[in-house]
């Protein structure tokens, strides 16, 4: 049975070492070239860890087979030592067939140490004789295949460590041990113990007994081993200085080469040119190639690992010897001890026999004496018994002394003796392993140098043969030829030539010319004969030649004249030069040649052992290009790879970056002309610190990658959703870090560069959307849950599609996210008003690309808000933040233009928020109207609310359409909001009549008011027109607070505007309480009663609602213009906007004023109607400020009530009255919304409101003009009072 | 009756709500949403034994990769898609099932690879040779479906079912880990 199994197994065996032998010569025959790429490639890199676990495993379970079959060897029921043996060859096939296939798999880690630890781990098996096996002598037996199982994997480690350290020339690496391995794997399946037959003389144990027998042996061992030092010390140097050498004269010859190169390639027509051309270029290409084996000697290959090992043998042989010598001197400590204990023991000996002889002679005295010296005597006698006893005992002490001393020795020997074995044992195997490197370098060596003269051989063999072939005088014949027909055509490298040429070329038929076109120069390559034959012939006519064959004669005339060309600059090197030559058909190598690729087969060849990056075979991308390069000086990181470049380096002239040459046709950043700056963190770099780079705050990243997008892939399927090539994408990241806005972005794919985009974002530390605003954006995304669950229930009813309640949601909470959102930081602002408006650009193309809004909503939510990150673990519910935040970005993206300022462009939003802080963002945007187009119209109407006809108006226009889409109100507060905005447009107006001429005249007043009221606000139009802004009136503030609105609409940050925006502000502000003193029969109630006019009663309600609010407003916007500039001012007015205080804020009119003229402008005054009724008293130049002093002083809050009411009701009546035109420029807001304007007037509260603002940042300048205008209008009316 | 826990995978655009929602429904979306994660469960019979999928459809954009660990755990079997008209989604797979044994810690999980988009075969990139050699090197089966034609689509998930019952009785002679023993 068990034979049987035996039998079984070992076909097995057979069969799988056939199978295996067949492997070996397959690969051995294959050309598997070893590409440098092979080791960058990740996967790769995969396979081999892979590889190597699995090798791994299965040498451990070898381990583990012996040791479990060791430990059952125990028992002597479980006589299982056939098993015990199969198993175990078992596992070693295992191994070595998976040893096998990885070095076939990584030719790389082919190398002769893996196979001869190998033989011997499998020899050492072989040698256990099973039989044997038992509890004693397992644990000798095993020790040796123990041994060998570890240095096997110590020499695994070693080549892979060598492997990828190094990326040169592996494929030199040893494929002729294969068949050793082979003949291994037979053995194994033998039974026959035969190991040291392959390995040598001796086996390593009866090395080290014979050894052992001699007494010096580790001296000698030492000896030995320092001797080995010496030895490879010599090696080493020897070595060293001969590559040394050697590289220098490489150096020189390709200095020499390409000077002779480019002499004689001026030439044209010389015989055998074409030959020594080809010579010297070989010789170029040999030297480079030398250079680089010998780099790699130097390196990895012999240099290094033999001097590591050295280093490692000194060390060793140090501590063996000093352990050797401590052991020694215990050794000596111990027999001298002995000797110490000996001698004791003697004298000790001695003394006893002294005393015991004294003792006698005593004894004896005392006997013959007689009594009267008894005494005497008997004490001398017992003392000398006592002396004697002592000495007795003395001596027992030193013998035993003695004896322990012997037992000390005997051990210490015995230590001595192990110490000798173990230590021969070591020195032994670190011989061993030294000798395996030194071996394995030596390989190496005589490799590498032994294919570098191969191929050095071939060359000139070929070369030869070539030479022989030349017919003389055939050039001067070609030569003469072509002066003939070059008179006909022109000789300019044309391809086309060929054509026409080749009839002129006698002597070589077309075939000729075909074979030669096909033919390839490559200084590895072996030109066969016959091709060599034909080009001597073919050396002819340089120009016809260039044309007729390829490349070949293409790098003699194209050469030349390259090479005159590339004479001229300084910086020619073999890259540029071989840059031109079109060695295979690729996008990276010179036009010149490219005619000529179609006709160049690639050559397997190629492939081969020079593919090691010579120079000839550079390829250069599109990008690299655009630099001029030149040799690397010194060592520096590639900006493609990021790795340390040394040797083949190449750097730009201009812009100073560094690659190598392998990446060059990889490189992607192009020349800016001047010094390339580092490279920048970028990615998962704090965003503050990008932002600051930018004036606008806009991440170049994000501009690049979106207007790349933008160019092109706007209808591109699944743009943003599917992914693009990770690598592709890493390159792009590490490319656009290295080199910023060089980057040569079309070599990408549009997913890679969505990839990208949405990386940076994601990796950012904070997202746009800052953390602390996290929770506030998800509540509003919440809401818009609701927004739209009511919009899809709406939809079911037709007649309510008209109902604006949802529109009010919606432009409530539109209002809430521009509040929200201007209390991001200004970078960030302007950075996710960038991103949502590329990406409404996006969806714009929503029919092609599939990627509406809501999609990419789903895309773009977890990048550009997401809650701080906590360690709390994700959880199903965290899926509910991902579709809020799906959500608002897609509300974002949607109502982008409502939102922001749909027509801004990133400059225009540097300037907007340029003030910086929250209330400047406020001010960059203009409120587009958040209703659709239909929902605008019914604006425009509405928008001829109290002004007058004035042409203007129509920049009004534009304003109100933005002011529109402002509101996320309720309708109290919109028309609210209409009202403050006609009040403020009125208290404009009020507050330059007033000042200018006391208006006292209430209908005049009104009239003046209503167009003042328009006037500045169309002045403010304009004004905010040219400034791009309009004052976001709503933004700022939550919904709830439109009073607020109007403050922070008067604050106004931002510098442009600010004087203007502040006393717009406090303007529209003044206007307030202008308008609520105008009702209280003030003149300022003037402006009020003109609206008052107008149908009041439905607004009464919701004049009154807002007068609260506007009383606020009054109040907080008369802190602004306050002298003080500060908000206290308000107290003064928030005292109820009484008039004493609208009168004491009187006095503060002027400083006021001039206080507006600060930018820090809050809550602009109201203007008291008081001080408008008595304008006389303010001096015209105080209009400059515009400020409206505080609420008037008649007017308490009775009459801003009314006022306001009053207002609000003027505004649709005034709306629909006169001036349609009038209506344009205040954007409709400025109705409060009366019942059958309903829906109309909410726009035009909208309008309004945002008017009210616009009008604000507009201010000073036209407001001069319009004050002139004014000036002229009130000369004509009649003043108020 | 035997519940399964499916998880389909992928990255983004390949057509695994397409593949379920055609499982389940039989039907084929247009839409070009992208998921965040949506949940189906459908009875089905495999090999005359009544069972219930639970079908988990997540997102295969990348920003939602932190929620794959999630249910990847939860999973008992992985349905990996990529299409075959894309080259980058297979390339995207093969870091998924890494992902998948590490997270579970073991290498025999019931997996299927699967090239969907059959339809397309006009526009290919990945041929079938190159899905089933790497479902040979994973050591799990590979199909190649259409969610749009209705081709293979149940038995991917029939074969997903029998998978999960493969694994639920492990190979006693496969000494590959430990873990092996412990279901």
């Amino acid at each position: 049975m068990i034979a049987h199994k035996q039998k079984k197994t070992k076909k097995k065996r057979v069969l799988s070492t056939g199978q295996l032998s067949t492997d070996v010569t397959t690969s051995e025959m294959g050309l598997k070239s070893i590409n440098s790429n092979s080791i960058l490639d990740p996967d790769y890199i995969k396979e081999l860890v892979n590889d190597i676990r699995k090798f791994s495993h299965v040498l451990l379970y070898l381990k583990e087979a012996i040791l479990s079959e060791l430990l059952q060897q125990s028992h002597e029921i479980f006589r299982k030592t056939d098993c015990f043996k199969e198993v175990i060859h078992i596992r070693l096939d295992e191994l070595l067939r998976v040893l096998k296939s990885v070095m076939n798999k990584h030719q790389n880690l082919n190398s002769v140490d893996l196979q001869n630890a190998a033989e011997m781990l499998a020899a050492k098996v072989k040698a256990v004789n099973f039989t044997e096996v038992n509890e004693e002598n397992k644990n000798d037996l095993f020790r040796e295949v123990f041994s060998s199982i570890e240095t096997l994997a110590f020499t695994f480690g070693n080549i892979l460590t060598n492997f990828l350290m190094g990326d040169v020339g592996n494929d030199s690496l040893l494929r002729l041990p294969v068949s050793r391995e082979s003949k291994s794997f037979e053995n194994v399946s033998v039974e026959s113990v035969d190991s040291s037959s392959e390995k040598g003389s001796f086996s390593p144990i009866e090395l080290d007994s014979m050894l052992l027998k001699n007494t010096n042996s580790i001296e000698l061992a030492l000896s030995y081993a320092k001797t080995w030092l010496k030895y490879t010390k010599n090696i080493v140097s020897w070595v060293e200085k001969k590559l040394s050498l050697e590289l220098e004269s490489t150096r020189n010859i390709v200095k020499l080469a390409e000077a002779t190169r480019t002499n004689i390639g001026l030439q044209e027509f010389m015989p055998l040119q074409s030959l020594f051309t080809n010579a010297l270029l070989n010789d170029i290409e040999s030297s480079h190639l030398l250079q680089q084996t010998i780099a790699a000697l130097q390196a990895n290959k012999f240099v290094q690992p033999l001097l590591g090992r050295k280093n490692e043998m000194e060390k060793q042989r140090k501590e063996i010897k000093e352990l050797w010598k401590q052991e020694q001197n215990k050794m000596l400590e111990t027999e001298t001890a002995l000797k110490k204990a000996k001698l004791l023991c003697m004298q000790r000996q001695d003394e006893y026999e002294k005393a015991k002889s004294s003792m006698f002679r005593a004894e004896e005295e005392h006997l013959c004496s007689s009594g009267g010296l008894v005494k005497n005597l008997n004490r001398q006698l017992e003392k000398k018994r006592r002396l004697e006893e002592e000495a007795l005992q003395k001596v027992e002490e030193a013998n035993e002394h003695y004896k322990v001393c012997v037992t000390n020795v005997e051990e210490r020997r015995n230590d001595l003796e192990n110490t000798k074995r173990e230590i021969l044992t070591q020195l032994r195997k670190l011989v061993f392993q030294c000798d395996l490197t030194l071996k394995a370098v030596t390989v190496n060596l005589f490799q590498m140098q032994h294919l570098q003269a191969a191929s050095l051989a071939n060359n000139l063999q070929s070369l030869c043969d070539g030479a022989k072939l030349y017919d003389p005088g055939q050039e001067y014949s070609e030569f003469v030829r072509a002066t003939n027909s070059a008179e006909e055509e022109k000789v300019d490298g044309n391809v086309n030539k060929q054509l026409t040429n080749t009839p002129h070329t006698p002597g070589y038929g077309p075939s000729d010319s075909l074979e030669d076109v096909v033919r390839l120069p490559d200084n590895s390559n072996k030109i066969e004969e016959d091709r060599c034959s034909n080009s001597a012939d073919i050396s002819g006519p340089s120009f016809i030649r260039s044309w007729t064959f390829g490349m070949f004669s293409d790098s003699e005339s194209t050469g030349g004249s390259s090479e005159s060309r590339s004479l001229d600059s300084e910086s020619i090197s073999p890259g540029d030069f071989h840059r031109k030559l079109p060695r295979t058909p690729s996008s990276g190598t010179m036009s010149s040649a490219d005619d000529l690729d179609e006709r160049e087969p690639p050559s397997p060849s190629e492939a081969g052992p020079n593919s090691l990056g010579t120079f000839k075979k550079t390829l250069m991308s599109k990008a690299a290009l655009t630099h001029k390069f030149r040799k690397l000086r010194s060592p520096t990181k590639c900006r493609d790879c990021e790795g340390i470049v040394v040797f083949q380096g190449v750097e730009c002239e201009e812009c100073l970056l560094v690659c190598h040459r392998k990446c060059l046709e990889n490189l992607v950043i192009i020349c800016g002309h001047q010094k390339l700056l580092g490279k920048i963190h970028l990615f998962g770099a704090e965003f503050t610190q990008v932002a600051k780079k930018e004036p606008d705050g806009i991440p170049f990243v994000l501009k690049i990658c979106a207007s790349e997008i933008e160019n092109r892939a706007l209808c591109l399927q699944g743009i943003y959703r599917v992914c693009g090539n990770k690598i592709k994408t890493e390159k792009l990241c590490q490319a656009l870090e290295n080199g910023m806005h060089l980057v040569d972005i079309s070599e990408f794919s549009s997913h890679d560069i969505c990839d990208v985009l949405k990386l940076y974002l994601r990796q950012l530390p904070e997202p746009f959307i800052l953390f602390r605003l996290y929770k506030e954006f998800i509540d509003l995304a919440i809401e818009i849950q609701h927004v739209n669950e009511e919009q899809e229930m709406k939809k079911d009813n037709p007649e309510d599609k008209k109902c604006p309640s949802t529109c009010i949601e919606i432009n409530r909470i539109l209002l809430k996210s521009k509040d929200l959102l201007r209390q991001l930081p200004a970078s960030n602002f302007n950075s996710l008003h960038y991103l949502i408006v590329h990406l409404k650009r996006v969806v714009d193309h929503a029919e092609e690309n599939k990627m509406n809004s809501r999609n990419l909503g789903v895309i773009f939510g977890p990048s550009l808000i997401r809650p701080r990150p906590t360690a709390a673990p994700i959880t199903i519910s965290s899926l509910a933040d991902y579709s809020n935040q799906a959500r608002l970005v897609e509300f974002l993206i949607t109502y982008s233009q409502k939102i922001f300022d749909g027509s801004l462009q990133p400059q225009d939003i540097a300037v907007c928020s340029a003030g910086g802080g929250a209330p400047q963002v406020d001010q960059g945007y203009l409120p587009k109207p958040l209703l659709s187009p239909e929902e605008r119209d019914p604006e425009h109407s509405t928008k001829s609310l109290f002004f007058s006809s004035k042409e203007d108006i129509h920049t009004a226009d534009n304003e109100s359409k933005s002011f529109e889409s402002t509101a996320s109100f309720e309708e109290s507060e919109r028309k609210q909001n209409a009202f403050e905005k006609c009040d403020a447009c009125l208290l404009d107006n009020k507050v330059r009549l007033l000042v200018d001429q006391e208006l006292e005249s209430a209908s005049q007043k009104m009239e003046d008011v209503c167009k003042t009221s328009k006037l500045p606000t169309l002045k403010s139009d304009r004004e905010i027109n040219g400034v791009e802004r309009h004052t976001p009136r709503t933004k700022i503030r939550p919904v709830s607070l439109p009073v607020d609105r109007l403050l922070l609409l008067a604050s106004s940050p931002n510098e442009r505007t600010g004087r203007n925006m502040g006393n717009v502000n406090s303007d529209k502000f003044c206007k307030n309480p202008t308008f609520e003193g105008v009702n209280r029969k003030d003149t300022p109630t003037i402006v009020c009663s003109k609206f008052d006019g107008f149908d009041q009663q439905p607004l009464q309600k919701t004049r009154e609602k807002r007068y609260e609010q506007n009383d606020l407003t009054a109040k907080t916007a008369v802190i602004v213009p306050s002298a003080f500039q500060e908000r206290e001012m308000s107290v003064s007015i928030r005292s109820g906007g009484d008039h004493p205080v609208s009168t004491t804020s009187k006095p503060y009119t002027e400083p006021i004023r001039s206080a507006r003229q600060v930018s820090e402008r809050r809550s602009s005054d109201s203007c008291p109607p008081a001080p408008v009724r008595a304008p006389r008293t303010l001096q015209p130049q105080h209009w400059t400020t515009f400020y409206k002093p505080p609420a008037p002083a008649a007017s308490g809050r009775g009459d801003e009530e009314k006022s306001v009411t009053s207002s609000a009701a003027v505004p649709p009546c005034t709306t629909h009255a006169p001036q349609e035109h009038a209506l344009k420029s205040v954007p409709g807001s400025e109705n409060a919304s009366a019942g059958p304007v309903q829906p109309v007037s909410k726009p035009k509260e909208k309008a309004e409101e945002r008017d009210l603002p616009g009008v604000h940042p507009a201010c000073q300048r036209p407001r001069l003009k319009r004050m002139q205008q004014f000036e002229d209008l009130e000369d004509e009316i009649p003043q108020f009072v | 009756m035997r519940e399964y826990k499916v998880v389909v995978l992928g990255s983004g655009g390949v057509g695994k709500s397409a593949l379920t929602v055609q499982f389940v429904t039989g039907t084929f979306i247009e839409k070009y949403d992208p998921t965040i994660e949506d949940f189906y469960r459908k009875e089905i019979e495999v090999d005359s034994s009544p069972s219930v999928l639970e079908i988990l459809d997540t997102a295969g954009t990348e920003q939602f990769a932190s929620m794959r660990d999630l249910y990847i755990k939860n999973g008992q079997g992985f349905i990996l898609v990529y299409s075959l008209v894309n080259q980058q989604s297979f390339q995207d797979i093969k870091p998924m099932r890494d992902q998948i044994i590490r997270v579970k810690r073991y290498e025999k999980v019931p997996v299927i690879l699967v090239g969907n988009k059959v339809d397309l075969e006009s526009e290919r990139e990945v041929s079938s040779s190159e899905g089933r050699a790497l479902a040979e090197e994973w050591g799990c089966p590979f199909m190649e479906t259409s969610a749009k034609s209705k081709t293979m689509v149940d038995e991917l998930f029939a074969e997903i079912v029998r998978q999960m019952n493969y694994a639920a009785q492990p190979d006693k002679d496969d000494p590959c880990c430990s873990a092996c023993n412990i279901q």
